[in-house]
């Protein structure tokens, strides 16, 4: 961690990607690019590909066609625990802690696997459980659970982190919280793509977004502009105002 | 970088702190308890054999209890250690104690070559490891492979039988697989064990590279298996394919590892104890009571501690743990 950010370079290309289920194609031609600091929204229906392109860019799922850059470098097809220490996580929309794991420990797996090694009790500091380090995991709330993923991202000093539906269930407090900790890590340098349905937090954390619907891109600009896209409109509602 | 502060020096004191007390003391109970009990207990083979499957248990809690995949065909390895060391001493004239090392590498190597099962999980990874040891048992016991491994006849080590130094490399070998479990259990290795058994794919968005940690607990537990394969080959003096190639010693290795608590240093130790000596009070003998006994004990196991006799005392800590930070 503690990247400064100089100038404004691209972190992730994502470059035609394309991946096939038995045939059916869940991600179709997408691409996308990232630079430091950024955030990009992604969003789309259910069963519209976002979290298709997340496993895929993650690793966990190979990609028929495309390619992956990270900071230059093509990890098009790489493992996920690579791509970790290369650069690129995640949280999970259900949190993954490790259960029998307490909170320090779920993020010293982390920091144990990662290139550069950081500190745990700042890495706690900075998503908030700091005062939390040595409870069981059942002893943490699901906004807590949800903030040690984030936790375990930041201990493998990312470039790119794709936030999974952090919102979800989330209070306005908890919402306020977690929007003011992503902007901290914009700050830092790291890049984010936010997965989420709640609009009203995206615009908080994000300058843009991009649309999916059936495994296409159907639009890429700021949230107000996709807010009255016509395209954006039909695949939402129907046809209805979105605003 | 910054400085690592109050957090991270706790949770390397403690793993260094458990590196060097508790597997010292874990391993060298049982010595002493063996030492001294051959001068109670004269069956000194019972004594051995008990002192293998504790090294056998400790294997299944090296790799089930914390990678969480479960090796039916355990006995495999178990089975190639035995021939290896019989064969290195009887067609190399290798001495014994070197022979149960040859052993270890033989079985750490068939573990090698069987990583692909790896592919699979749950039930079908220990239907898989079954099917692999009993291809191995089929290819050993071929009678077309006499001249080598002497077919279904077996080994006769009878010209390299050494009772005491037998038992004293049986205890070793219990000594070495419960400093290994140790190890596992309070070293960064473990925990990453412990985080893929959670879940692997958050483990491998963690840096974790699965396959190869899973890799090396295979290999030490395949090890350890093969050690004492050779370890009971070499005390039992003369053996046949069947008798080291015997499903029933990975159910036994399992069920005692399971009662006394998977994931624990402790727990396949004092399980193996108490069931092998049941074993040996009753099975003998009496083998329908046994068999009535231990199916009670695992239907109790089940319903009232699935974690084992360890995890009953996991439970009381935990609460503690818990009760505490609701306290905080």
């Amino acid at each position: 961690m503690g990247r400064k950010m100089t100038e404004t370079k691209s972190l992730l290309k994502v470059e035609n990607l394309t991946t096939v289920f038995s045939g059916f194609k869940a991600l179709d031609d997408v691409s996308l690019e990232l630079f430091e600091g950024q955030a990009l929204g992604l969003v789309g229906p259910n069963g519209s590909g976002k979290t298709t392109l997340v496993n895929t860019v993650c690793g966990l799922y190979k990609p028929e066609n495309g390619r992956v850059i990270l900071d230059g470098i093509d990890v098009t097809g790489k493992q996920p625990h690579y791509l970790a220490r290369a650069g690129i996580n995640r949280t999970f929309q259900i949190p993954k802690p490790f259960k029998d794991l307490s909170v320090s420990e779920n993020v010293l797996v982390s920091s144990i696997h990662s290139k550069n090694k950081v500190s745990i009790t700042e890495v706690l500091e900075k998503v908030k459980l700091r005062d939390c380090a040595n409870y069981p995991i059942e002893k943490l709330t699901a906004a807590q659970q949800k903030r040690l993923d984030l936790a375990r991202a930041l201990a493998l000093d990312p470039k790119v982190i794709f936030v999974d539906e952090l919102a979800a269930g989330l209070t306005p407090t908890e919402l306020n919280e977690i929007a003011e900790m992503l902007a901290e890590f914009r700050r830092s340098g790291i890049a984010l793509i936010v997965v989420e349905h709640l609009l009203g937090f995206l615009e908080q954390v994000v300058e843009s977004v991009f649309v999916l619907s059936a495994g296409k891109k159907i639009f890429g600009g700021t949230l107000r502009d996709a807010l009255s896209d016509e395209e954006v409109k039909r695949v939402f509602l129907g046809g209805a105002d979105v605003a | 970088m910054p400085k690592l502060d109050e957090i991270d020096r706790t949770l390397e004191t403690e793993s260094k702190g458990k590196r060097l007390i508790s597997p010292a003391v874990a391993a060298l109970v049982p010595v002493v308890v063996f030492a001294v009990g051959v001068h109670i207990y004269s069956n000194e083979l019972l004594l051995t054999y008990m002192a293998i499957y504790i090294a056998l248990a400790q294997g299944i809690n090296i790799i089930y209890g914390f990678t969480g995949y479960l090796p039916f065909g355990y006995f495999g390895f178990f089975g190639v250690g035995a021939y290896a060391s019989g064969l290195a001493m009887l067609d190399y004239n290798v001495p014994p104690v070197l022979a149960v090392v040859i052993g270890g590498v033989a079985a750490a190597l068939v573990g090698a070559l069987l990583l692909p099962l790896f592919r699979l999980r749950g039930a079908y990874f220990a239907i898989g490891t079954l099917a692999a040891s009993e291809a191995i048992y089929a290819i050993v016991s071929n009678p077309s492979l006499q001249s080598i491994t002497n077919g279904p006849y077996g080994l006769n080590l009878a010209a390299y039988y050494s009772s005491g130094t037998a038992y004293g490399t049986a205890i070793a070998l219990a000594a070495i697989a419960i400093l290994a479990a140790s190890y596992v259990r309070s070293s960064k290795f473990g925990l990453t064990l412990k985080a893929i058994r959670d879940d692997s794919y958050s483990a491998s968005m963690s840096g974790v590279n699965v396959p190869r940690q899973r890799f090396y607990a295979w290999l030490i537990a395949a090890a350890i298996a093969g050690m004492g394969g050779s370890i009971f080959g070499w005390s039992t003096s003369v053996f046949y394919p069947q008798a080291v190639f015997d499903s029933s010693l990975s159910v036994l290795a399992i069920v005692f590892a399971l009662f006394g608590g998977v994931g624990t240093v402790w727990g396949p130790t004092v399980g193996t104890v108490v069931l092998y000596a049941i074993y040996n009070a009753i099975g003998v003998s009496n083998p329908q009571y046994f068999q009535l006994i231990y199916g009670l004990v695992i239907v109790l196991l089940v319903l009232f501690a699935p974690r084992g006799l360890a995890g009953l005392r996991q439970i009381k800590s935990r609460r503690a743990t818990t009760v505490g930070a609701k306290n905080d």
